[in-house]
């Protein structure tokens, strides 16, 4: 049994502690925003926040996340204005959508900790996070965007 | 898996194949009980009593917003608030007629008829309301979604005429193609910059794609599939260990089917338990094909000499023999894979005889009737709930996953969830094909082309689909097109040579043009050259019977700069194309500039410059997107992409080893639109197509060095600078 606290709420899971946090999020307690990508860590489709870092659920078992605070899409902001989801928005970024909780969630986890990216700032952050759709021109926008936002 | 094809599905192929691309929306007379709870005039749209018009998209929604533009267009001519619009995504239905998504298809399969349907519902949404007022139809208009009689002035919603009017009005097919359209001087929302509908979901995590279904007592499958991608069986299957993981619910094996999986409670547990399972595989007759192998085979199929032409016009011969000076150059491209964001999966609940299907198809009507003929039902008992499409590129054409879901699910009696990992995913793809293309010329002593001989040699992915999906030479003319491009040579010929490998090849984003035009737009590059003219003007003097390829040739030529001096090791490449099709050719030209690394052979792309006439653009900033994520997708192929083969599979089995475009690897994109008031054709390939030739003329004109192998690799341009020297 493992306790994991998901964007302020509590759950028991009945799992196996090497399971894949991303497996238990999407699959038992149905938070289907987080996706799944490569199940290697190398596409940051599954991105959320463990204390508020960046972390690929795929990669990160459920023993990993014990104790600590997680934060999916669904939690960034409880209304969806998160100045990151209105800059999206605003860019018109997604295509078809898929890898976008992962991309918002690795831009959020960015904007936290550097409100002020350059753009070599936010190649390094976001490099991780593949769109196969490549709408990386109008992420890069919408980051810049929202960091306008968040400073003004 | 047998993918046989059905009456109904060669219904669908017929008109794949291009022979008559309308869309029919059955009109039914709705009746009086219609009018109490909603109006649907016609396939296309709903009208309910609260006055929200609901058009429902037949086409697959993965990132062209298409959902947007096509509902934009039934807006134009139903004169409704854009407020008061909604989209559905509806199930597969025989009403729908063709349910296909691909080719850059979709504006231009129904521009025509989704205006038609649009305004017969407001023709027949006034001629109601002047009914009921004992009005001429002729005095009143309708406008936002109001209809008005003008010399009284009163006034009906469109809500309140479908709850209290009859609406009789009904038209034959003859009557619709006689509605006279607007004129694109008047659109109020075709043209317009309108907020695609699917992007507010797509922020906050509520969009639901295929993988996001669940239902009740569901379980969860895993397959094993065997060891090279095509030919192989499995001779015995041990499931004692499986059985002992926790979790674990049975074991699927269909000899006939060559499928075996297992299912068990939960995702962990399918993954555990299938590879707890003992399996002999006799591994087939491609248990030693390679990449080497296949180009061999490529390289010996190229000179048969008993191959039917694909495409001829004039006296190559002839006119071969006469040129002053001949060239010939070979170009190969590599295996390319679709690595959709979302890996394939499917969930499919069987319940008295029908299949409950849920996933996100770009082809129903195919996957119908090939589910239909697999399950040995009839294609009413086939469900397919449409979902997002997480990314689609022509992957999801193939109707490969439903078929393994419904199989398992049939077997099991419970709803089935079936997740292929990325792994599985690259390795079951069906590839664009690799190919091999040899284009000879004769020039007269002014320069110009006189003859013009290509073979084409690939794997054609229409002969897996099927005898429908071929013309009478065998040929798939989607493994094909864009060789018979539209420059005024007066003789030419294409040879085409389809191989099999023993490696499936399918559809990939922009399909054939991705090869054919690198070769025909490199080739044309190395021909300039020969006669001493510039690219741009050697191109353009052979453009004639093409003014609008010319006009954005001139186009994207000038936004670039081209002619203007550059830093050493650093060239401007430019390719022009009439993709998707010759018939609907959305006209489309880069200038490419880009670094090249003498010592590494690494290239870094600056800048692309795209120009792009497609006729009326529906959405401007969807169109832009489109290009964009065309032009990117295009990078991703000609600088990275190499899908390589060893015993009888692909080697690549990741992101880590198969290797798409990144953000610290993207050029500043500029994107021109050329205003037209032609009709539409679409945006979501033509601009792919373009680049590996304008990149591989950009390392030409900065080093000297000709690449004819895509992708443009760094050994492969070192290589080439090495020949050079």
């Amino acid at each position: 049994m493992a306790s994991l606290l998901i964007n302020g709420k509590s759950y028991n899971v009945d799992v196996d502690p090497g399971t894949p946090l991303l497996w238990v999020i999407r699959e038992r307690l149905q938070l289907t925003g987080t996706k799944f990508g490569c199940g290697v860590a190398q596409c940051g489709a599954c991105t959320v926040h463990l204390d508020g870092q960046p972390i690929r659920s795929c990669q990160t078992t459920v023993a990993q996340a014990n104790g600590k605070k997680i934060t999916t899409i669904e939690g960034l902001s409880p209304t969806g204005q998160h100045p990151l989801q209105l800059a999206w928005i605003a860019e018109q970024v997604p295509q078809c959508g898929y890898c976008q909780s992962g991309q918002l969630m690795a831009a959020a986890a960015l904007l936290a900790k550097n409100p002020n990216p350059s753009d070599q700032d936010i190649v390094s952050a976001m490099s991780g996070n593949i769109c196969r759709c490549a709408t990386y021109p109008r992420i890069k926008r919408a980051i810049k965007r929202a960091a306008q936002g968040v400073r003004s | 898996m047998s993918t046989r094809l059905t009456r109904r599905a060669f219904l669908a192929s017929a008109t794949a194949a291009g022979a008559a691309l309308t869309i029919r929306f059955p009109l039914v007379a709705p009746g009086d009980a219609a009018a109490a709870a909603a109006y649907d005039p016609n396939a296309a749209l709903t009208i309910t009593p609260d006055g929200i018009v609901t058009v429902h998209i037949t086409k697959a929604e993965m990132g062209q917003g298409v959902g947007t533009a096509l509902a934009q267009i039934v807006a134009e001519e139903l004169e409704v608030d854009w407020k008061d619009v909604r989209v559905d995504y509806p199930a597969n239905d025989p009403k729908f007629g063709l349910m296909l998504t691909g080719g850059s298809w979709s504006v231009n399969w129904t521009f025509d008829t989704l205006s038609r349907a649009g305004a017969a519902a407001r023709l027949a949404l006034i001629d109601a309301a002047a009914k009921t007022w004992n009005a001429n139809p002729a005095d009143c208009v309708a406008a936002r979604g109001v209809v008005r009689h003008l010399p009284t002035g009163r006034a009906l919603r469109y809500g309140e005429i479908v709850a209290r009017v009859p609406i009789t009005k009904t038209f034959s097919e003859d009557e619709l193609k006689q509605i006279v359209l607007k004129k694109p001087a008047d659109y109020r929302v075709v043209g317009q910059w309108i907020p695609r509908l699917d992007i507010p979901e797509k922020t906050n995590g509520k969009a639901k794609f295929g993988i996001d279904t669940f239902l009740p007592n569901m379980v969860y499958a895993k397959v094993a599939y065997p060891p090279t991608r095509e030919g192989a069986k499995f001779t015995a299957v041990d499931d004692s260990a499986a059985k002992r993981v926790k979790g674990y619910v049975a074991t699927v094996q269909l000899p006939q089917q060559q499928l075996v999986a297992v299912v068990a409670s939960s995702y962990e547990a399918a993954v555990k338990a299938r590879d707890a399972l003992k399996i002999t595989w006799d591994a087939g007759p491609n248990a030693s094909v390679s990449t080497d192998s296949i180009f061999a085979k490529f390289n010996s199929a190229k000179d048969d000499p008993g191959v039917t032409s694909w495409h001829e016009q004039g006296d190559v011969k002839g006119a071969m023999g006469g040129a002053a000076r001949r060239h010939e150059a070979t170009y190969t491209t590599d295996y390319v894979a679709h690595m959709q964001m979302e890996p394939m999966n499917c969930v499919v609940r069987f319940a008295d005889g029908a299949y409950d299907i849920y996933t996100g198809s770009q082809f129903q009507t195919f996957a119908v009737g090939t589910l239909a003929a697999t399950l040995g039902v009839d294609a009413s008992k086939i469900r397919i709930n449409q979902q997002y499409l997480g990314g689609g590129f022509g992957r999801r054409l193939e109707p490969d996953i439903m078929v393994e879901t419904a199989l398992i699910a049939r077997e099991v009696k419970r709803p089935v969830k079936l997740i292929r990992s990325r792994e599985e995913d690259l390795r079951r793809d069906f590839y664009r094909s690799a190919t091999l293309q040899q284009v000879k010329a004769g020039l007269d002593r002014d320069g110009k082309i006189v003859a013009w001989e290509k073979t084409v040699v690939a794997s054609h992915p229409g002969r897996r689909w099927g005898p429908d999906f071929v013309d009478k030479k065998g040929l798939d003319q989607f493994a094909l097109n864009g060789a018979d491009h539209v420059y005024d040579i007066p003789n030419q010929v294409v040879r085409a040579i389809p191989v099999e490998t023993g490696i499936s090849v399918g559809y990939v984003r922009a399909v054939a043009p991705n090869y054919t035009f690198f070769a025909v737009e490199t080739f044309m590059d190395e021909l300039a050259k020969l006669a001493g003219v510039d690219p741009l003007q050697y191109r353009l003097s052979m453009l004639g019977s093409a003014p609008r390829l010319a006009n954005v040739l001139k186009l994207a030529a000038d936004k670039a700069g081209w002619g203007s001096s550059l830093p050493a090791n650093t060239g401007r490449g430019i390719a022009c194309v009439s993709a998707q099709e010759k018939k609907t050719p959305t006209w489309t030209a880069s200038v490419v500039q880009a670094q090249v690394d003498p010592s590494t052979g690494k290239v870094k792309i600056d800048k692309i410059v795209c120009a792009v006439d497609c006729g009326i653009v529906v959405n401007p900033d969807g169109a832009r997107s489109q290009i964009e994520g065309s032009i990117l997708f295009g990078i991703s192929n000609a600088l990275k992409e190499r899908g390589t083969v060893a015993n009888g599979a692909l080697v690549q089995s990741n992101f880590h080893d198969y290797q798409v475009l990144r953000m610290d690897e993207v050029p500043e994109v500029e994107v021109h639109l050329v205003p037209s008031t032609e009709y539409p054709t679409g945006l979501g390939e033509p601009g792919t197509t373009t680049v590996a030739p304008a990149l591989s003329n950009a390392i030409f004109a900065a080093t000297g060095a000709r690449v004819r192998q895509v992708p443009l690799l760094p050994d492969r341009v070192l290589a080439a600078l090495r020949a050079r020297a």
